[in-house]
């Protein structure tokens, strides 16, 4: 709770020290990324159910805000809640085959459901311009009011993660977080206990899914151009590390690893390759060593100072 | 028209030939250790791009960097079951999974150093010729694929039958615990299956990189591919792993020539969906002990 | 006495293995009552069909008067069936008394809005949740443990969680699968005197274990099983003294009772 409350001061604060607009972009996307990774976390670290094809809903959320937006004509408010909404409705429909396929099957299911999404994406180019990609998406507007400015963009986007983790940090401390963590530790231990697995499954996917068609929303208003090509396996590969390197099943993990996963490879880019090769390396050694991730390691840390010698 | 038809065919199943050998490689190391490599695609990859610096760059026979690409990758594998598997012993599949990833990753990036990051090119046997048999093009490569894959598919399952280490190998697969008592070394059969994966995956990488050029994303197309497979055919059957690399070459190969060429890439991922909705256990389930 | 639990003519099948074969017996509240038998005989596998996880090929479950068959398991718990594991199946992620607050999932009814925003009703009934698993905590003895990790506790105690865990629902029957494995006698004896304790407000308990002191000392009835037959019921006294039961645990199984 002190960590979050610390990372929420330092992240309001962010805008007076960063100068430029292109750093300020940087923070744009790592905001987005958290609360991806927020909703991905609870698929995969809360509930254990293991997708790869996230990504796919977040080009869903993308593209159905751009398109309602640009190509219609509509509020961004609209577009975003229309994102949020039928994200949601393709999550939950994802659920459904996945009550009964479990383990590796769930995997490579929403891995190929994922690509199949992502191609027909680029296939309906007359509403989605194709490979070409969408571009000319405005930046947001909420009553009249356009965020137009790096800072209030930053600021907008801000709101929208304190919101997105308040979030989940209370669902973790509900019965709904208990049961998430439940099926994912003894799954049929959970229903015998009485927690409806099945609704329970539907019920995360839809709220994972709702997390991710809002970022994409958003991201498609922020980056103004988005196309197929983005939202490719190699993103999913970095979601998942910045749930794992982060420390997954916890509430800041996700924030953590987003920060991390945006900001060092910028730092790194002269060294791009040498980067990923330590990327790589980093997420072997993570899974190996410290399967709680950053967020559990400092949680030992601080326990540790806690006590007395 | 009955020439195209055999045109499209003959690339199926080439390229179904390639899928089975990728997916048994695969399957190999799931049937045996229970482990699903993620890290398989850069095998496959590192397989191709051994066959191109020891052919293309210190100008060995093909015949000669074929051996010894199959050897050195038999060799890697030994090297992944020391320093990656034998760590990962036991643990959860997706602890496996995001290990294995980030492996793919390093390696991935690894291949771009040290090959650089332009598409290099390695020759086939028979040079750039073609028979033409009844108006259908006939490339020997394509052929030698073919007939690879079928005298090593006849092969494999002789000595994992007849042969005693093949009896214990499929013995440390089905009943890890009662092989262990029968004094069956475990780890050294899994070393085994990781060496044996490896060399098929260096195979695999040799035989295609004359089709296509070689580049550091190739063994990852191929690993998807590989996966529809092991699906389509079975999870954890050799024999499925097989079948399913040419249900999804030939699949892949009519898709794109009769339905629509720019959704190719699709095929694949959408007979993974297609299976797994309707009949999870694939077209072939059965283990590595029985009949195969 | 009404029977509270009626099961009548289960049988199970696997493949080709008759695992239960025309089990009929009766619970009624307040009773407990010792399942036996030797390894294989069907024990657990009758605890899985009562509780949900295998569907009968034939047979009938009722748990005052309602019928079971064929409902899923969480639903069998909120009809008021709890159950613990032979094979321990904590919640390793959660805190000790959080495994509790799971055991009481069917009985929790705030929404997901309801939990974000936390209004009043959603906070009542998350308290009143966690001090009654507090309670059962103190009640097994690991009252002291209530926020650690539930990999600190011995294998023993872990067993004790399980079975507040399997409380937390208010059940009207409980089934423990080997409750006192790893436990001393004396831990044994403290949890004899809790369910003898439960037993008088009403809960019908059937228990399996190996335990014989346990099991002679607490139970009101035993069903002996055999190869998935009931070969015998009665009092301790009268099982003791069936041919049949002892036959099945002399003469064909390896496995002596403590």
């Amino acid at each position: 709770m002190r960590m979050g409350a610390g990372l929420l001061l330092v992240a309001l604060a962010l805008p007076l020290v960063i100068g430029n607009n292109y750093q300020l972009g940087i923070a744009h996307q790592a905001l987005i990324l958290i609360l991806l990774a927020s909703g991905y976390n609870l698929l995969l670290g809360f509930t254990g159910l293991v997708s790869f094809g996230h990504i796919a809903l977040f080009a869903i959320g993308a593209y159905t805000s751009a398109i309602l937006v640009v190509t219609f004509g509509l509020p961004f408010l609209v577009g975003l809640v229309a994102a949020a909404v039928l994200t949601g409705v393709v999550g939950v429909l994802i659920a459904v085959p996945a009550l009964r396929i479990k383990g590796h099957y769930l995997t490579l299911l929403t891995l190929a459901l994922g690509e199949v999404i992502r191609l027909a994406i680029r296939g309906m180019e007359s509403l989605t311009h194709g490979s070409a990609g969408f571009s000319g998406i405005p930046r947001p507007s909420l009553l009249g009011f356009a965020f137009r400015t790096g800072t209030e963009l930053y600021y907008l986007l801000l709101a929208c993660v304190v919101l997105g983790v308040l979030f989940i940090a209370r669902l973790e401390r509900s019965r709904f977080g208990r049961a998430f963590k439940a099926i994912r530790d003894g799954e049929t231990a959970a229903e015998v206990c009485g927690v409806d697995t099945a609704a329970m499954k539907v019920l995360a996917f839809g709220l994972s899914a709702v997390f991710a068609g809002v970022a994409g929303g958003l991201y498609a208003h922020t980056m103004r151009f988005i196309s197929p090509e983005f939202f490719s396996l190699s993103l999913t590969i970095t979601l998942l590390a910045m749930v794992l390197i982060g420390g997954r099943g916890t509430v800041l993990g996700p924030v953590v690893g987003a920060v991390l996963l945006t900001v060092l490879p910028e730092w790194l880019r002269f060294v791009k390759d040498y980067y990923l090769i330590v990327f790589g390396l980093a997420i072997w050694a993570c899974t190996m060593f410290l399967p709680q991730g950053l967020i559990g390691l400092a949680t030992r840390v601080f326990a540790r100072k806690g006590r007395p010698a | 028209m009955l020439q195209t038809l055999l045109q499209v065919a003959l690339t199926g199943a080439t390229m179904g030939c390639i899928y089975a050998l990728v997916a048994l490689g695969f399957t190999l190391t799931i049937a045996a250790a229970g482990v699903v490599n993620f890290a398989y695609s850069e095998w496959v990859t590192y397989g191709a791009y051994i066959g191109v610096t020891l052919v293309a760059v210190l100008g060995l026979p093909l015949w000669l960097g074929l051996l010894l690409t199959v050897g050195l990758c038999a060799v890697m594998g030994y090297a992944f079951q020391v320093v990656v598997f034998a760590p990962l012993e036991g643990k959860h599949f997706l602890t496996t999974v995001s290990a294995t990833i980030g492996v793919a990753l390093a390696m991935q990036a690894a291949a771009t150093l040290i090959w650089g990051p332009y598409a290099l090119t390695l020759p086939t046997f028979f040079g750039t010729g073609s028979l033409t048999i009844g108006g259908v093009a006939l490339f020997p490569h394509s052929l030698l694929i073919v007939g690879i894959t079928a005298v090593l598919i006849a092969g494999m399952q002789r000595a994992l039958t007849r042969t005693d280490i093949g009896l214990r190998l499929q013995a440390a697969a089905q009943d890890p615990v009662a092989a262990r008592l029968m004094g069956i070394p475990i780890r050294r059969m899994r070393t085994l299956a990781y060496c044996l994966s490896a060399a098929l995956a260096g195979l695999a990488g040799f035989m295609v990189a004359p089709l296509f050029v070689v580049t550091t994303t190739m063994g990852f197309g191929l690993m998807l591919k590989g996966f529809a497979a092991t699906i389509v055919g079975g999870w954890g059957s050799l024999k499925g792993a097989v079948l399913g690399g040419l249900a999804v070459g030939l699949i892949e190969a009519f898709g794109a020539a009769y339905l629509s060429s720019e959704y190719k890439d699709s095929i694949a991922f959408a007979m993974i969906v297609v299976v797994l909705l309707l009949r999870p256990s694939g077209l072939f389930p059965e283990r590595i002990a029985e009949k195969f | 006495m009404t029977a509270l639990l009626e099961i009548a003519d289960i049988r199970k099948v696997f493949g080709g293995l008759t695992a239960l074969d025309g089990v009929s017996f009766t619970l009624a509240s307040g009773q407990i009552l010792g399942l036996v038998g030797p390894n294989g005989s069907g024990k657990s596998t009758l605890l899985n069909v009562l509780s949900g996880i295998y569907t009968p090929e034939a047979g009938e479950v009722r748990l005052a008067g309602q019928s079971l068959r064929g409902r899923a398991p969480h639903q069998i718990a909120k009809a008021g069936l709890a159950r613990s594991f032979q094979n321990q199946q904590l919640f390793t992620g959660l805190s000790v008394v959080d495994n509790v607050l799971v055991g009481r999932a069917c009985r929790l009814q705030a929404g997901v809005l309801a939990s974000i925003f936390g209004g009043l009703a959603f906070r009542r009934e998350e308290a009143a949740a966690r001090q009654q698993a507090v309670d059962l905590l103190t009640l097994v003895g690991l009252g002291w443990a209530a926020e650690a990790e539930v990999q600190r506790l011995s294998y023993g105690q872990r067993r004790l969680l399980e079975i507040a865990r399997a409380l937390a629902s208010d059940p009207k029957v409980l089934l423990l699968d080997e409750p006192c494995a790893g436990l001393s006698q004396a831990e044994a004896d403290d949890l004899a005197v809790v369910i003898t304790r439960l037993k008088t407000q009403g809960l019908a308990v059937i228990v399996i274990e190996h335990n014989m002191r346990f099991v002679m000392g607490l139970v009101d009835r035993i069903v002996a099983l055999n190869f998935g037959q009931k070969i015998g019921e009665g009092t301790p006294a009268e099982i003791r003294a069936n041919p049949a039961v002892v036959a099945a645990y002399l003469g064909g199984s390896s496995r002596a009772a403590h």
